[in-house]
């Protein structure tokens, strides 16, 4: 099957998670014998061969802003596109999240190809729709449910808010979750030196994610002189780019400023050993349509400590792979990590437990054969 | 006997609006001269309309746009639709497209027939005065389209320039057609049988009399 994969970023260039998940998928597809090429953006014109993928990067134009830039992306993926489907004709396109409505649409509808939408997230979610630039977002997610074949949610909690939200007819809505590549984490030998980031009795609690509000930093923050105050060896150790300076502040002006290392955006490799090194990660999110943190601690045997919300829902387990927390409640998401930190033995077990689990349900082969039905699906080859 | 055929693109083909004027004339001189055209184009729901060798094609469009813009850009996914099953039902020669708000459509009709593209801009942003905050993503368009283009044509001295020093394009590319001009039906017929006599020349056909 040949398979057109839509998405704004892709490695190496890497914002949020939507690169990453298509990167895992399109190598599990390429495994399972797809032929899969992807479009996404790029400053110049390049198409480079990655892991067995072909990936076509596709300059955008002169755009004030996000929606006008997304426009004129899809004009060019799409010429791309039609280029490609004269050796051998796509069977499917798969467009990932608003950004890739126009190009998605517009291959579907020149080469008359099925198109495939996964939604990661909702700008209702994100931001709430409060003018008329948030509403076009929301607008463009509808079209995007109203014109694919085929429509993908990452999360079990999301595909009901996306229900909600879009009104799309049931046979069509789809949940698949994210997955994780548990072998990169094995193989993956990379050690940080410990003393870069805590002393060697302190343990490290991780927080990794774009520090967004959505991700809840703030709640977190306000949690640590509680935890300092019963476990006085705690080193927070907050990992992701976005308002570092904004929530470096914010600690410090709780008084946790020491206590607190702000890494900015780390390398992957940096961050699987953060993942490996740390007692227990925190996921302290008000809106999370999936949250792939959580498999990502599984898969390095720790356990994690995680808001009740969305896809976190589903992938902590309470008191088997972790914990949750109440959202955005500062003293809940304190409790449950001293919990954690003063029960080493039973964090521990739990963290095993997180990784049988990933292992089951949660690795990229999986994934990918339910993407792949999807497609299957968008064909009419299969109901 | 070969039959010339046609896909022209209009934003929308309403009584008055200067555009479905001058598409309206295009199509009845084509269609005097054994042409048939298919025009496409925006309208409240999908139909076709045919009167003898002019076939009117309108599309419907639900999303409404945050500005003209990306009203334009996803509408133009419509019209790539609806050129694909025209070309599949009856076939075109040459596809003419009109202003920035259809050249999407038409160069997508072009990569994906091969056949030639003719581009009528009837002004540039730049003449509008660049006032938009869109203004850039639209020249962007404007020039992609007379980059994909065979021939621009336009309808004054004052386009004509602008799409020279403005945007650009070589002048023996751009063509001025106005429309109350002496002879300018020949023209027309002129512009198109020497865009049809491109296409042969891509395709390597023969037409027959």
């Amino acid at each position: 099957m040949k398979i057109l994969m839509a998405t704004w970023e892709f490695p190496p260039f890497k914002v949020g998670g939507i690169g990453s998940h298509c990167y895992d998928l399109c190598k599990a597809l390429t495994e399972q014998g797809a032929d899969v090429h992807v479009v996404t953006f790029g400053e110049q014109e390049k198409k480079e061969i990655v892991d067995g993928i072909n990936v076509h990067r596709i300059p955008s134009g002169h755009a004030p802003d996000t929606i006008s830039w997304a426009m004129m992306l899809g004009h060019g993926m799409e010429k791309k596109a039609i280029e490609l489907n004269k050796e051998e004709k796509f069977d499917v396109v798969h467009a990932h999240d608003w950004m890739m409505v126009p190009a998605g649409v517009g291959i579907k509808k020149t080469l008359d190809v099925p198109m495939v939408f996964t939604l990661h997230s909702t700008e209702h979610g994100r931001s709430g729709i409060h003018d008329s630039y948030t509403k076009m977002i929301n607008d463009l997610e509808w079209y995007g449910t109203y014109e694919a074949n085929e429509i993908i949610t990452v999360g079990s909690d999301f595909y009901k808010e996306v229900r909600w939200l879009f009104h799309p007819p049931e046979n069509k809505l789809h949940y698949i979750p994210n997955g994780v590549d548990v072998d990169r984490f094995d193989s993956s030998t990379f050690s940080i030196d410990k003393n870069d980031y805590a002393l060697d009795w302190e343990k490290i609690v991780l927080f990794v994610g774009r520090l967004t509000h959505q991700k809840g930093v703030e709640h977190l923050i306000k949690a640590m002189p509680a935890v300092l105050a019963e476990n006085s060896g705690a080193k927070f150790v907050i990992a992701g780019g976005g308002a570092v300076d904004y929530y470096r502040g914010m600690a410090m002006h709780h008084g946790v400023g020491s206590k607190a290392l702000f890494t900015g955006y780390v390398p992957e490799n940096v961050l699987l050993s953060l993942f490996k090194t740390s007692e227990v990660t925190v996921a302290p999110s008000i809106y999370e349509p999936f949250g792939i943190v959580a498999l990502e601690a599984g898969a390095a045997r720790k356990p994690i400590v995680g808001s009740y919300v969305g896809g976190l829902k589903e992938t902590i387990v309470h008191n088997t792979t972790g914990l949750h927390s109440y959202p955005a409640d500062y003293k809940s998401i304190a409790a449950q990590i001293n919990t954690m930190l003063s029960d080493p033995g039973w964090s521990k077990s739990m963290g095993l437990n997180g990784r049988k689990r990933v292992e089951k349900n949660y690795r990229w082969n999986r994934i990918a054969a339910l993407t792949f039905k999807c497609y299957l699906k968008s064909l009419g080859v299969i109901e | 006997m070969f039959v010339k055929k046609i896909l022209m693109l209009a934003e929308r083909m309403q009584p008055g609006n200067g555009v479905s004027d001058y598409c309206g004339k295009l199509s009845s001189i084509l269609s005097e001269n054994g042409y048939e055209v298919h025009i496409a184009f925006f309208s409240g729901s999908d139909y076709t309309e045919r009167i003898g060798n002019i076939y009117k094609h309108g599309i419907s469009f639900v999303l409404h746009g945050n500005n003209l813009f990306t009203w334009a850009m996803m509408m133009n996914n419509e019209l790539k639709r609806r050129g694909r099953e025209i070309f599949n039902e009856h076939g075109f020669d040459v596809i003419h497209a009109n202003d920035w708000l259809t050249t999407p459509a038409g160069i997508a009709m072009k990569k994906l027939t091969g056949k030639p593209l003719l581009v009528t801009i009837h002004s540039t942003e730049n003449e509008r005065g660049f006032s938009d905050p869109q203004s850039p993503s639209i020249s962007d368009i404007e020039w992609w389209a007379c980059y994909e283009a065979a021939k621009v044509l336009v309808s004054s001295q004052r386009t004509f320039h602008s799409i020279k020093n403005d945007l650009g394009v070589p002048a023996e590319k751009i063509d001025i057609l106005k429309l109350h001009d002496d002879s300018w039906q020949e023209r027309v017929l002129d512009i198109y049988s020497r865009a049809l006599v491109m296409e042969n020349v891509i395709h390597g056909e023969q037409t027959a009399d």
